[in-house]
Formats: C-alpha cells, sequence, structure tokens
C-alpha cells in the first residue's frame, strides 16, 4: 500500500498549516519538499514521522512501516559519543560493525570517541545523519540533512545515505541538494 | 606549585587558630571559651577511649541510614510525583510540610513516636527528602523533549529511554542535592542525638559534656563532627568524580 496524506487539516501553533491536503508518496526513490520558510515543510516530516496528528484526514501506509529522521536539530545526546550516539539506535547484536561503517560512511571515523560538544557544527550534523541511516527502515526523512557541510562532502555522503532506506523524503530550502537525489519534487507554498 | 598551595593553607589554618588562641586569652575562661591546645587536649583524651569511637561509628551509622533511605525514596517519590500528575498533587503537601518544619519541632515530636535510637535517622531522613524529591522530579520536568521525541521515533522503549535520557538529564540535579542533603542530614542528626538523649552517639556525648561544663569536651566533640563532616563531603565529591567519569548510567549497555 502506498503512503499518502488524504485531506489533511494540520496546525503548527494554532496556524493552520494544511487546508485539505493530500499527497501520495512515490513506492521507490526520493521526494524533495522544497518551499520557503512556513510553508509547512517540517510539518509535513512530523506527520509523516507520527509524531503530530492530523485535526482531520488521514496518513495511510504506515502501518508496520519504519521511519526513520533527521531533524532539523541535531538532537544528539550529550553525554554520548558519536558512536555512542549511533549505536543506541541498533539492535545490540548489530551495533558494533554496522555502527563503525556508518562513522566510516560519514566519514567520521576518527571521531568515534567524541562527545557532540567537541564536534564541528558539520560533523555533529554527520552523526546525527549517521544515527538516521544505521536505524534504517522503510522511510528516511531529512529536514535540512546538510545544514553545516560543505558541497563536496554534500556529494559524497548522498550515495551511502541514499542506500540507507527504500523512501527517502527530504527537506530542502536548495534544489540542487534535490539534484543529488534525483528526488521528484513538491514546491509547498507561503501559508 | 602544590607545596605553594598547601603552605598557603597551612597559613590560613594558623591565621584562625592563632585569632582562636588570642580570643581564648582575652576572655581567660576555660568554661566559655577554651583555646585550640586545651581543645586539643581533650579531643586527645577522648580519643583514647572506646566510647569516643563507638559513638562516632553509631552516629555515622544512624545518620547515613537516614540519608540513604532519603535519597532512594526522594527519587522514587520524584519519579513518580513527575509521572504521575495525580500522586503529584495528593503528595505536594506532603512535602511543602517536610520542608516547612523546623527540625527541632520534627525531633522533639519524633521522640514520642519512636525509640531515641530511630530518632537522628528518621531526622535526617524527613530533612533530605523533599529535598532530593523537588530535584528529581525538576530534573525529569526540564528533560528536553526534543530528545525525548528523538528516543520515541528510534524506538528506545521506557527502560533505554529512563537510563539513557531522563537519568543523566536528572544527575546533576540529583548529585547537587545530594550533595546539600549530606549537610543538611550530619548537622539535623547530631541536632536530633542532642535532643533524643540517643545512647552511644556524638549528640548525648555533647550535651552530657555541657551538663557537666566540660566545654572543652564540647568543643572536641564538636571538632569530631566538623572533622567527620569534611570527611563525608571528601568522600562525596570523590564519588561524585567517580560516578561523573564512569556512571554514564546505560549507554554503554
Amino acid at each position: 500500500m502506498s503512503i499518502r496524506l488524504k485531506n489533511v487539516h494540520a496546525d503548527y501553533e494554532g496556524k493552520a498549516i494544511f487546508t485539505d491536503f493530500s499527497l501520495e508518496l512515490p513506492a521507490h526513490g526520493a521526494l524533495a519538499v522544497l518551499g520557503p520558510s512556513g510553508s509547512g515543510k517540517t510539518t509535513l516530516l512530523r506527520l509523516l514521522a507520527g509524531l503530530i496528528t492530523p485535526q482531520k484526514g488521514a496518513v495511510e501506509g504506515l502501518v508496520g512501516k519504519t521511519i526513520s529522521m533527521v531533524f532539523q536539530e541535531n538532537r544528539l545526546l550529550p553525554w554520548c559519543t558519536s558512536y555512542e550516539n549511533i549505536a543506541l539506535v541498533q539492535k545490540k547484536r548489530l551495533a558494533c560493525p554496522q555502527t563503525l561503517a556508518w562513522l566510516e560512511r560519514m566519514e567520521l571515523a576518527a571521531w568515534r570517541d567524541s562527545y557532540p560538544n567537541e564536534l564541528s557544527g558539520g560533523m555533529q550534523r554527520r552523526v546525527a545523519l549517521g544515527r538516521a541511516c544505521a536505524f534504517g527502515g522503510d522511510i528516511l526523512l531529512l529536514d535540512e540533512p546538510f545544514t553545516g557541510i560543505d558541497e563536496a562532502l554534500r556529494e559524497r555522503l548522498v550515495p551511502h545515505i541514499k542506500s540507507a532506506a527504500e523512501i527517502i523524503v527530504l527537506v530542502t530550502h536548495d534544489s540542487e541538494e534535490a539534484e543529488l537525489f534525483k528526488a521528484e519534487k513538491l514546491v509547498l507554498d507561503a501559508v | 606549585m602544590r607545596i605553594k598551595g598547601i603552605l598557603r593553607g597551612l597559613g590560613i589554618a594558623l591565621f584562625w587558630l592563632g585569632t582562636w588562641q588570642l580570643a581564648s586569652l582575652a576572655i581567660g575562661s576555660l568554661f566559655i571559651l577554651p583555646s585550640p591546645l586545651e581543645t586539643a587536649f581533650s579531643l586527645f583524651r577522648l580519643a583514647q577511649q572506646g566510647s569516643f569511637w563507638v559513638s562516632a561509628f553509631y552516629s555515622l551509622l544512624r545518620i547515613l541510614a537516614g540519608y540513604l533511605a532519603a535519597v532512594l525514596f526522594g527519587m522514587l517519590l520524584g519519579l513518580i510525583s513527575a509521572a504521575l500528575p495525580f500522586a503529584n498533587a495528593l503528595l505536594k503537601p506532603l512535602r511543602s510540610i517536610m520542608k516547612a518544619t523546623p527540625v527541632a519541632s520534627i525531633i522533639l515530636l519524633v521522640v514520642l513516636w519512636i525509640h531515641s535510637n530511630y530518632v537522628p535517622t528518621f531526622t535526617a531522613f524527613v530533612m533530605v527528602l523533599p529535598l532530593i524529591w523537588a530535584n528529581v522530579q525538576e530534573g525529569i520536568r526540564a528533560t528536553d523533549t526534543q530528545l525525548l521525541e528523538m528516543a520515541k521515533l528510534f524506538h528506545f522503549g521506557k527502560v533505554k529511554t529512563f537510563t539513557i535520557v531522563y537519568l543523566p538529564s536528572i544527575l546533576p540535579n540529583l548529585l547537587a542535592a545530594c550533595a546539600t542533603g549530606l549537610g543538611f542530614a550530619w548537622k539535623a542528626g547530631v541536632a536530633a542525638e542532642v535532643l533524643a538523649h540517643t545512647p552511644n552517639s556524638i549528640g548525648r556525648s555533647l550535651i552530657q559534656s555541657k551538663y557537666n561544663l566540660l566545654t572543652a569536651d564540647m568543643f572536641a566533640w564538636t571538632a569530631l563532627v566538623i572533622a567527620l563532616s569534611v570527611l563525608l563531603e571528601h568522600a562525596f565529591v570523590h564519588l561524585l568524580g567517580q560516578i561523573r567519569r564512569d556512571g554514564r548510567w546505560g549507554v554503554n549497555e
């Protein structure tokens, strides 16, 4: 069953963001959600992640699906190292090799024992990306995932991120990022 | 650098001991203000008696038992109050009463209810409990909601969310409360021993010295109270460092 939002009404801090909004996600590949600030890009991700429920309408097709996400903020545990932040989202027996592999892919192997406050903003972002990718799942939701990451590194990271989930929904201000993912584009209008 | 620090500490100690000696000489009465030397002699004499160490041991045991029970129950009540609004509403008046009641009232009431052996334990418990309880509750309330949302999304489950997100979040509040509570427990516990005439206790020895007008002995017992307090504080700081180094609960599971 495809994943879709059906006639959704959703508010954010009392302001109507979506009114009778419908959308069907592609069965495979990436969807890039573009649009100005306040157009509901993050709200859309939060609806798909099940972190908020619509006032009206429904989000269908998510039953039994595993969802992973890179939030707009890094949301790393400050008392855990890079390694621990990634390992904690995995099943215990898989933690070691997979965590190391994702640290390698995010080019963070040398910082595996560093705490978030010892890392630059871009490095912290890569730990958050590594964590979401290591968790894997059916759908990967990315909210401006490349904040603080330079263009060359971004290009090296994209193939690994694409391999982490079947469906990727990417929120971005930058249409070049959408190109990197070869994503279908959805442009939201300002509310 | 270290020697310089030690010399500086010695200098400060000598300054205050000298001030005490001068004040004692000026007053000129052993019954009102014994000198540091007279106090030291009393302490040395008392330390040669077995009862001195028995009193110190039982005082420590009773007060620490109350303190540890308060830490455990305080954590439990903090968790319950944070998780269940109804329980919080129900229990909050109890905490407010415990916090506001003067320690002397608690001791004098408790003396009527339980054997004097347990009065210091109970007093230490009642003094520390609301402090730990309030701090744990506040620590949980202040836990970063973004981290909790992250834990939910990545299916941490209740136990993992508690050990990995909540516990490290409440740790600074809890440790600060434990450190403050230790001083509270010790002072209130000795006061309880004094008022309850607890057998084999520092407090009882203190009041007996007063009845016998042995002011130098009172100073010696007080010096013991201070020394044990400093010792406990150092032990706690050492433990704290250990927890900070190794005690990142559950992270290395």
